[in-house]
């Protein structure tokens, strides 16, 4: 009986059945005698009735047994698992199983098994359950944040899933609930089992699921909402209680250009994802998979972040890496992180100079004070400027390749040719920086016919009159108000604005910027009253442009002479950041795409890149429109190093060319194992039926209790029971009002 | 004499044992509710003079003619012999039912004797018919007020136990009453209407007056049984097991059916038809009978 039934022990009132019967047939035996005399009219009437009152008892009789019989049988909750039976009843079940195995299901909190360890053993409890001969099907779906189906749904081989199911390991992605009960919802919609019961296995963190107030969470909810009444839905909390977790959040270079033989500083961020405060944290830091350092973070509040500083001074040029490591913490996938940089031996600029000196009067020339800039650092300690500079006369310029520059320095130039201007513009449009110095030389229409280009140049604003008065300097000063202080050429003046304050001007081109344009940007302006730019910048292409109004010498203001080295300053974070090659695509996390630019030279070569567990996969260029060429590879789940190479053109066995390093990371996201709780569920999902049951198969947890899934058979016998109750008494009103 | 009254209600009645004295009673309880007694006029009307032959009762002469004439004449009364009543009691197994304290034999014995004895103060004479499958009794006509006796042993001797078979009864009865007069049937009609109908039609035609009681017990009409019950037939009729309540409805059809037949019957043939119930009071038997008796003079 337990095969057919959920509470076998209460068909013993079945029994109950018989009392009708019992009592109908008590009644005949016990009756009045009485002598009769009008016999002839009773048996008359007897005779008339006889029929219809044997009918109207029998039904009577049937519809009072039936009402026990189906009232026992809704309480005992029957499933049927034959094959003929389960058609006509509610019982073929649609298992969905939705199974995090995002890696924060990896954590352990001190015990044996994992979250993911605690979820397998549901699963298998659940599909042991299953009996797929008899109409049950099964789907999994392994979610963390793109849900995966196996094998589709239904006609599985439950054999093929335990195995699949005892191999599973977690990803190195982030939890994405919403994602994962589409896919749900999609296979719930083609489900053609009449009953269906979908499982949400996971570790509850709260970053899975979606913020109530988010823009998305009104679908969300509709279609939980939905789940939940097509199914039997059931949130299965496998994580542990109250979880605390370390991370290292961030793994940053403290400079936007690494140079060789400069001491590079690295800052560490260490996260607590628990309440209370832990200390003594130790931190490990590896410099291209050598470890170079260790130190202790002293203290980290609850939910709080610290960091440590490390230093390194690169003495080769080319790909190199960094990560950290943290001692000890449950969950292994946060506690490393990786940042792949490129050391350069120099970088090569180029500077124009449209007013070179007279010779001997080399303090004259326009570039002098920017050259002698940039060959001192701000940092006292380094001995070594990264930085190399060509100065140039435009007579030169017309003649050179731009290409082995990293940025081209424009000051004061009078002329330009077309061709000239065609060349920067590819130069900029391939990654290029070009730096723009005004001054008294420009000449004004050429350069907004040549760069301008009502808009489609180089130039990010179209160039207007001169604005101030040099010959009245003292009635003619100008100063810096408005800046995007949070700009990176202004990082050494965040903390020090009133420096900012002694940067004055006389004179100035007026530039008319369109800035609706997302592509241009004013970074600051002077405080004269039509608020014209002192500093603009233009994406193009690949490649940055940046116009300083003013001049690059001290003829229109006084910036080189300033004191303090403001000057020194501003134009190494500038070139710092003009040189800033996007790190966008060389530090990812796991599941973005790692992206890099190929030289054009290159493009017909096979390049290899090779994944932390050295499996390679080789890549070819591919071309992009009005671009160039890049190397694309999408597959990114694994963390750590990967490594591409280049391959020698021929077949000459020359080794292959180390050409860049990746690094990807998990989302430190996913570290923040907090868990979102079934109270909060009901509160921010109110009409969701949903059961929600947790620490279930954990260490000194409880055990999945699997019932034989119960149709819902019972509802409907219930509700024939009330149906009948109506009927019973509706005949009995008739029957008794005849007579 | 005013407590007479309440003899007329059949449970009362019930605790007097002497038929005779249950007759006295209903027939005094009966005159004293009237306003005007009906002895008056009764058997005393004048019809003629007739000469004096020696011998006669000179308590009969007409003194004021001999006083006027010299002759002497008797006054001659009518004769109320000329009426004779013939009181035919079913005494059939049927009969002998009650849901009460009466049974409907024991009512048909009230009325056969309140009649008789009503009949004989009134110098009539009265005759019984007692029978159930046949005529089993027959006491003749007589005015003699001692024939009561005669009736009321008769009655008290009767037995309930043989089935009815009225038609073939009624005929032999009509064959045997020869000089006409009136007929009083006390039964509960318990066989086929027509052929009761029939046999009352046999006495309408030798110009009889008919007069029926058709006695029923009161669950008879109206069947009012609730419990489930075994009912034992009576006259030969199987025993039948039945709810009650199941069956009043048509139960009832069927009687007043059968009520409607004979009383349609009756209508037809001018006999005069009264249902009484073991429960009823007397005087309606009376009250009918003396308008019959009234309406023939």
């Amino acid at each position: 009986m337990e095969k057919f039934f959920v509470n076998p022990g209460m068909l013993w009132f079945t029994l109950a059945a018989s009392v009708p019967i019992i009592i109908h047939l008590l009644n005949k035996q016990r009756y009045k005698k009485i002598e009769w005399a009008a016999m002839k009219f009773l048996l008359n009437a007897m005779k008339k009735t006889r029929r219809r009152l044997q009918i109207e008892n029998i039904l009577l009789l049937l519809v009072r047994v039936l009402i026990l019989l189906l009232l026992v049988f809704a309480v005992a909750r029957p499933f049927f698992q034959s094959s003929t039976l389960s058609a006509l009843t509610t019982t073929d079940t649609h298992l969905i199983v939705v199974l995090d195995n995002s890696f924060s299901m990896d954590n352990k909190a001190g015990i044996k098994d994992t979250s993911l360890d605690a979820a397998k053993n549901i699963c298998q409890k659940l599909i042991s359950g299953l009996k797929i001969e008899q109409g049950d099907q099964l789907s999994l779906i392994l979610f963390d944040d793109r849900p995966s189906s196996i094998k589709g749904e239904g006609t599985i081989q439950l054999k093929y899933v335990r195995d699949y199911l005892d191999n599973l390991v977690v990803t190195k992605r982030v939890t994405d609930v919403f994602e994962a009960l589409k896919a749900a919802k999609e296979v719930l919609d083609k489900s053609s089992n009449s009953r269906k019961q979908v499982y949400l296995i996971t570790d509850c963190q709260r970053n899975g699921w979606p913020e109530r107030n988010a823009s998305g969470f009104g679908d969300f909810k509709e279609l939980i909402t939905d789940i939940a009444g097509k199914s039997i839905f059931n949130i299965v909390d496998v994580g542990a209680k109250d979880p605390s977790n370390l991370t290292v959040s961030a793994v940053s270079m403290k400079k936007q250009v690494a140079g060789i033989n400069e001491e590079i500083s690295f800052e560490v961020q260490v996260s607590n994802n628990g309440p209370s405060p832990v200390t003594a944290v130790g931190v490990n830091f590896f410099v291209d998979g050598l470890k170079q350092g260790a130190n202790i973070v002293p203290q980290i509040n609850g939910n709080g972040l610290n960091v440590v500083m490390f230093s390194h001074t690169f003495r080769e040029a080319g790909p190199h890496f960094v990560s950290a490591k943290i001692d000890a913490s449950d969950l292994e996938a946060d506690n490393e992180r990786f940042l792949a940089l490129d050391v350069r031996e120099k970088v090569s600029i180029l500077c124009v100079d449209g007013d070179p000196s007279p010779a001997g009067y080399i303090s004259d020339s326009e570039s002098y004070y920017f050259t002698v800039a940039l060959q001192l650092s701000k940092d006292a300690f380094s001995r070594h400027s990264v930085f190399a500079v060509d100065q140039m006369t435009p007579v030169a310029f017309f003649g050179t390749d731009l290409r082995s520059y990293d940025v081209v320095v424009l000051a004061n130039l009078d002329t330009l040719t077309e061709e000239k201007v065609a060349s920067l513009e590819e130069y900029v449009n391939s990654g290029g920086s070009l730096l723009v110095f005004l001054g008294e030389k420009v000449d004004r229409l050429i350069n907004n016919e040549l760069l301008y280009k009502n808009g489609a140049g180089l130039l990010p604003g179209e160039l207007g009159d001169i604005g101030g008065n040099m010959a009245d300097m003292e009635n003619s000063i100008f100063r810096i108000t408005d800046c995007d202080i949070n700009h990176p050429i202004f990082k050494p003046f965040r903390q020090r604005k009133e420096y900012l304050a002694r940067f004055i001007y006389y004179q100035f081109y007026k530039m008319k910027v369109d800035e609706k344009r997302s592509d241009v940007r004013v970074i600051a302006r002077y405080d004269d009253p039509d608020k014209s730019p002192a500093i603009v910048e233009k994406q193009f292409g690949l490649g940055k442009v940046m116009v300083f109004t003013s001049t690059c010498d001290d003829d229109w203001n006084i910036l080189p002479r300033l004191e303090a080295g403001e000057y020194v300053a501003l134009m190494n974070e500038t070139m710092n950041y003009l040189n800033s090659k996007p790190f966008l695509f060389k530090n990812v996390n796991v599941g973005e795409p790692l992206q890099t630019v190929v030289k054009v030279e290159d493009y017909a070569k096979n390049f290899i890149l090779t994944a932390p567990k050295s499996s390679s996969v080789s890549l070819r260029p591919i071309e992009v429109k009005n671009f160039g060429f890049i190397l694309l590879h999408k597959n990114t789940e694994e963390t750590g190093i990967y490594t591409l190479e280049k391959q020698a053109a021929d077949a000459s066995g020359q080794p292959p060319q180390m050409e860049s390093l990746f690094a990807v990371n998990v989302n430190p996201k996913e570290g923040i194992l907090e868990k979102i709780s079934e109270a909060e569920l009901k509160d921010m999902l109110p009409e969701v039926k949903f059961s929600f049951s947790e620490g279930l198969e954990r260490e000194g947890g409880k055990q999945l209790d699997i019932k034989p899934v119960a149709s819902s058979l019972w509802k409907y016998l219930a509700y024939a029971v009330l149906a009948l109750i109506l009927v019973e008494s509706f005949l009995t009103m008739t029957f008794t009002r005849k007579m | 004499m005013q407590n007479y009254q309440k003899y007329l209600d059949p449970k009362v009645l019930n605790k007097i044992s002497h038929l005779e004295l249950k007759a006295r009673m209903i027939v005094e309880g009966f005159i004293w509710g009237l306003h005007k007694s009906p002895y008056h006029g009764y058997s005393v009307e004048f019809a003629e003079h007739r000469e004096y032959s020696p011998g006669d009762d000179i308590k009969h002469l007409d003194w004021k003619v001999f006083g006027r004439t010299d002759r002497l004449y008797l006054k001659q009364y009518e004769q109320e012999t000329n009426l004779s009543s013939y009181i035919l009691v079913d005494t059939s197994e049927s009969m002998k039912y009650k849901s009460g304290p009466v049974s409907k034999f024991e009512y048909a014995t009230y009325i056969a004797s309140s009649l008789s004895y009503l009949t004989l103060q009134q110098q009539d004479a009265v005759g019984m018919f007692c029978f159930d499958k046949d005529v089993v009794k027959v006491v003749p006509a007589r005015t003699n007020q001692v024939h009561m006796k005669a009736i009321v042993s008769t009655l008290a001797e009767a037995g309930n136990v043989n089935k009815t078979n009225m038609e073939s009864t009624l005929h032999s009865i009509a064959g045997m009453i020869k000089k006409r007069g009136m007929i009083i049937l006390i039964s509960d009609l318990f066989d086929n209407p027509e052929r009761i109908l029939a046999g009352l039609q046999h006495f309408r035609y030798n110009k009889n007056d008919v007069i029926v009681f058709h006695v029923m017990d009161e669950f008879e009409t109206e069947f009012p049984f609730k419990d489930m019950t075994k009912f034992l037939g009576l006259e030969g009729y199987p025993d039948i097991l039945a709810d009650p309540r199941s069956l009043r409805k048509a139960y009832v059809a069927e009687v007043e059916d059968f009520v409607t037949t004979i009383r349609r019957g009756c209508l037809k043939q001018q006999i005069d038809y009264v249902q009484v119930t073991t429960n009823q009071l007397l005087d309606v038997v009376l009250t009918t009978y003396l308008a019959k008796r009234l309406g023939r003079r």
